[in-house]
């Protein structure tokens, strides 16, 4: 059976066709909800932001054109767009105190805290990083998009997206290194 | 005893994963849709109009073109075309016409 491309698909969508739409959002929902989650860390708002972007498509399919770029790569846009937007809705999540741990269960249990609570650090910590370094790190660090793909979405040589990705990175340490620090002076 | 807090960057980026998403939400989404009305161009209802109706009736739709075609070629000939065209094709009329009856031999 023939598997119609997104472009083909649009064609239809163009002319009404709810079929071709359910079968664009069955392809592609997963996509765009986890790069979605990557933003805003919550899955609701991920969800809503999804559900957003695609109904903007239904009422309006004519925006894409397939001439000027793939339907993913100018989708990815619309989506991280309305990520920024809702990410001003959005409260930052908090990171609780450590203790002194005197046995090695207890160690461990510290341990998985620990890093469940760098996790919700990074997420903090991305959020506030400037929007081209956040958007970077979002689509480099997925399966499905290699960095030529996202340096593509972004509009940007492959270059200045690592470098981007690099200034990130550096940032998101030093960053790290001051709130450790400013953490241990409040205990002290 | 104090657990490690050094930070893997490299590993905790790897590792960011979303959940699942609510399988309500491609279902959602599409309810959505059934409920949202397409925003169509001017341009392209026309073209819909018409291609729909070719569908259905094309050779009424073909008749009302001609006519349509013809009238509007009658008017501009009959407004548009200068004297001297008309003349001309007199003219040429009235030799051909001389030629077959064979009044220039």
């Amino acid at each position: 059976m023939h598997n119609p491309t997104d472009a083909e698909l649009l064609l239809e969508i163009q002319l009404g066709s709810h079929a071709d739409f359910a079968k664009l959002v069955e392809r592609h929902h997963q996509r765009f909800y986890r790069l979605a989650f990557r933003y805003l860390n919550q899955k609701e708002l991920a969800e809503d932001v999804v559900q957003e972007a695609f109904i903007q498509l239904w009422e309006n399919p004519q925006r894409y054109q397939p001439e000027k770029s793939q339907f993913t790569t100018w989708f990815y846009r619309i989506v991280i767009n309305k990520c920024l937007d809702a990410q001003k809705r959005k409260k930052p999540l908090f990171l609780q105190n450590e203790d002194d741990f005197s046995d090695e269960h207890q160690l461990k249990q510290a341990q998985s805290l620990i890093e469940a609570e760098q996790k919700t650090w990074l997420e903090n910590a991305i959020f506030k990083l400037p929007k081209a370094q956040q958007t970077a790190l979002n689509l480099c660090f997925m399966d499905e998009l290699s960095n030529q793909q996202a340096a593509t979405i972004m509009g940007l040589s492959l270059k200045a997206l690592q470098s981007l990705i690099m200034r990130a990175k550096t940032k998101l340490k030093k960053q790290y290194q001051t709130d450790m620090d400013k953490h241990h002076e409040t205990r002290h | 005893m104090k657990p490690d807090t050094n930070l893997d960057l490299e590993t905790l980026l790897a590792q960011r994963e979303a959940p699942a998403s609510q399988p309500d939400l491609v279902k959602n989404i599409l309810k959505q849709a059934h409920l949202t009305p397409q925003k169509v161009p001017f341009w392209q209802e026309v073209t819909l109009l018409l291609r729909s109706y070719l569908a259905v009736k094309p050779v009424p739709l073909m008749g009302v073109l001609l006519t349509v075609g013809f009238l509007l070629g009658t008017v501009f000939e009959n407004e548009n075309t200068p004297p001297f065209v008309n003349n001309m094709a007199a003219a040429q009329t009235s030799a051909m016409a001389d030629s077959y009856y064979g009044y220039n031999l």
